[in-house]
């Protein structure tokens, strides 16, 4: 495993607060033997409402099908179909062949009908995924929708709160949207809150293809609950870029959740630390260590040095490019992310003046480089062309899982990125 | 104790708002004024824990007067706990909490026991759908929960989103003919809806 720390620049200023960012790069270990692998506890939540009548359902339960026949035996399963009625098809159980097969049978019996009571079907998984969680296993639980929910709880704030709340005792959800009539914040901040992966489904046929991807990763978890610890400078502040979430553990100790890691993936985490005023030559050290629940990343630590100088020097210094342009990626991606929201909502202008706002931050210290100007000059374009008119459905999940995706460190496809 | 001192332009860039929400925030009483005013003001610590807290409970849908309440019944130590400290332990397990919500009436926004205080959402968007849900809080007074305990009928409501911002609420159950009248307001709302995409 790597723990290792690159910082946009060295000096901070004396007579100022100064915002200076540095990037936490992790790399996770190999996959142990096949036999060593933490067991998974699932259950795959499904959407049957009307909308995923005809061909859709039926690929649902293909993908079911596929995904389950990639556990083992001392994994657990359920599975659960709802509507505005919920289906506990397949109650958790270990993933044996027989179990498999009976499950095959359940399937068959399911049709789409109804409305969308995304809350409580989701409720009923992580019930069965909680009725056999242990400290041992990888518990999730995997909620696909194609609709809004429009039945029970559908306040995005309450859902997240749940998820956050369920996460913190143990069992993580991820999400799929399929299609173009989710709602895409909702199901990113479910994920984000429940420690889990968001995934945008464009076609039907390719949900097996997801499912199975995000199962074949909890499989290949390494190390849970990763977590960073960062020892800050007296009075500087620390916040991040990505969806990490962030606590005070008390004085300038902080602490940074990152989640579980697949084997071999690389997850960078980009902070952003506010420093205090200080006095020329006066060093401001931050330390990381990098701690999780299995000990892949044993006691990982690692420091960075900012020294205080006056103005002139500051304004000198020079900059560290992939540095700038990590930061700059990670603020389009907000941006558009907000973008994408203000145009659903017919907020056209807002819509574009998020674009335009960030655009105008990265010419400001992209100097004469190519791929910031080239960020710059793409969401500019977006603001005038895409986000100010009324965007294809198809076009607002695109733009928004990539940010998503991109905020997550994920790969285009929303995969775990891993070490080639 | 609060130390830290910060000029406007550094609490804002700190709490992602605009330095006038902050002074908004001040007249509504949400904050206490800074010692000194103008260029010269600083603040510390505790505004920048009750600035994030009072953008978390606004995304709780909570009324003015109810943030204000809460924030006053905290000293700045403790909202800076609250702001960023972390999370205290859970209280029971996952099975608990799941059971917990299963039995509440469903729709009646639920906060079992160690919820009170959601371990940080963190903002991306505070705008839709937050802000369509507000104005459609305006539209529909209360929004959708069984009124009162004096209502023990087996009544909810539903919500159908006919479009990003336009929802339907309807309490259930209904009649035969309601509910076949609710059917065709859907379909042509839907219908009407669909022409009406620029």
């Amino acid at each position: 495993m790597t723990l290792d720390l690159r910082q946009d620049r060295a000096l901070v200023r004396a007579a100022a607060r100064s915002t200076r960012y540095l990037v936490v790069r992790l790399e996770a270990p190999d996959a142990p033997r096949r036999s060593d692998r933490l067991p998974v506890n699932v259950a795959l939540v499904l959407d049957r409402s009307g909308s995923m009548g005809g061909s859709k359902i039926r690929l649902a339960k293909e993908a079911v099908e596929r995904a389950v026949a990639t556990l083992e035996g001392r994994d657990r399963f359920a599975v659960v179909f709802y509507d505005d009625r919920i289906d506990v098809v397949v109650p958790s159980t270990a993933a044996t062949g027989s179990a498999r097969s009976a499950a095959r049978e359940a399937l068959r019996a399911v049709d789409a009908r109804g409305s969308t009571n995304l809350f409580e079907g989701w409720l009923r998984g992580c019930e069965q995924v909680a009725l056999h969680a242990g400290a041992d296993a990888v518990s999730r639980t995997l909620l696909l929708t194609d609709g809004l929910a429009n039945v029970g709880v559908t306040d995005r704030f309450e859902l997240e709160t749940h998820a956050g709340e369920l996460r913190r005792r143990g069992v993580a959800t991820s999400t799929f949207g399929v299609g173009h009539d989710f709602d895409e914040a909702l199901l990113e901040a479910m994920a984000t809150a429940g420690g889990g992966n968001f995934y945008y489904i464009e076609t039907a046929t390719q949900i097996a293809d997801f499912m199975t991807s995000e199962l074949g990763e909890a499989l290949d978890v390494v190390a849970r609950d990763v977590r960073l610890e960062v020892g800050l400078p007296a009075g500087a502040r620390l916040d991040v870029l990505g969806p990490e979430r962030v606590e005070r553990i008390g004085g300038d100790a902080w602490a940074v959740a990152v989640g579980d890691l697949v084997a071999c993936q690389e997850r960078e985490v980009v902070l952003r630390i506010s420093f205090a005023y200080g006095s020329p030559g006066e060093e401001a050290d931050v330390t990381v260590a990098v701690r999780d629940r299995d000990g892949a990343f044993g006691d990982g630590r690692a420091a960075a040095r900012w020294t205080y100088a006056d103005h002139a020097a500051n304004d000198r210094q020079p900059r560290t490019p992939e540095v700038d342009r990590l930061v700059a990626r990670l603020f389009a991606a907000r941006a558009r992310m907000e973008a994408v929201s203000r145009n659903k909502a017919g907020d056209f202008r807002g819509a574009a003046t998020a674009l335009t706002g960030v655009a105008g931050r990265i010419r400001g210290y992209a100097d004469s480089d190519p791929e910031l100007l080239g960020l710059a000059a793409d969401l500019e374009d977006e603001a005038a062309h895409k986000v100010s008119l009324a965007m294809a459905p198809a076009m607002q999940k695109a733009m928004y899982s990539n940010s998503a995706y991109l905020r997550r460190m994920r790969e285009p496809d929303g995969s775990a990125r891993r070490r080639s | 104790m609060p130390d830290a001192a910060y000029t406007l332009a550094e609490l804002c860039d700190l709490a992602d708002v605009t330095p006038r929400t902050v002074r908004y925030y001040v007249t509504q009483g949400l904050l206490r004024p800074p010692g000194t005013s103008g260029p010269g003001a600083r603040y510390d610590d505790g505004h920048l824990a009750r600035l994030r807290l009072v953008r978390r409970l606004q995304r709780e849908h909570l009324p003015l007067a109810e943030i204000r309440a809460r924030l006053a019944a905290l000293t700045d130590e403790e909202a800076i706990v609250e702001a960023e400290g972390p999370a205290s332990p859970p209280a029971g397990t996952a099975l608990d909490y799941v059971r917990g919500i299963l039995a509440s009436p469903i729709g009646t926004p639920s906060r079992p026991a160690g919820a009170a205080w959601p371990p940080q959402p963190r903002a991306v968007d505070d705008v839709p759908p937050a802000a369509t849900l507000r104005r459609l809080g305006a539209a529909f007074p209360a929004p959708p929960p069984v009124p009162g305990p004096a209502a023990p009928d087996r009544s909810h409501w539903e919500r159908y989103a006919l479009a990003p911002d336009v929802e339907l609420h309807v309490r259930r159950p209904l009649t035969r003919s309601q509910n076949r009248a609710v059917a065709r307001l859907l379909e042509a709302a839907r219908q009407i809806l669909e022409e009406d995409q620029p």
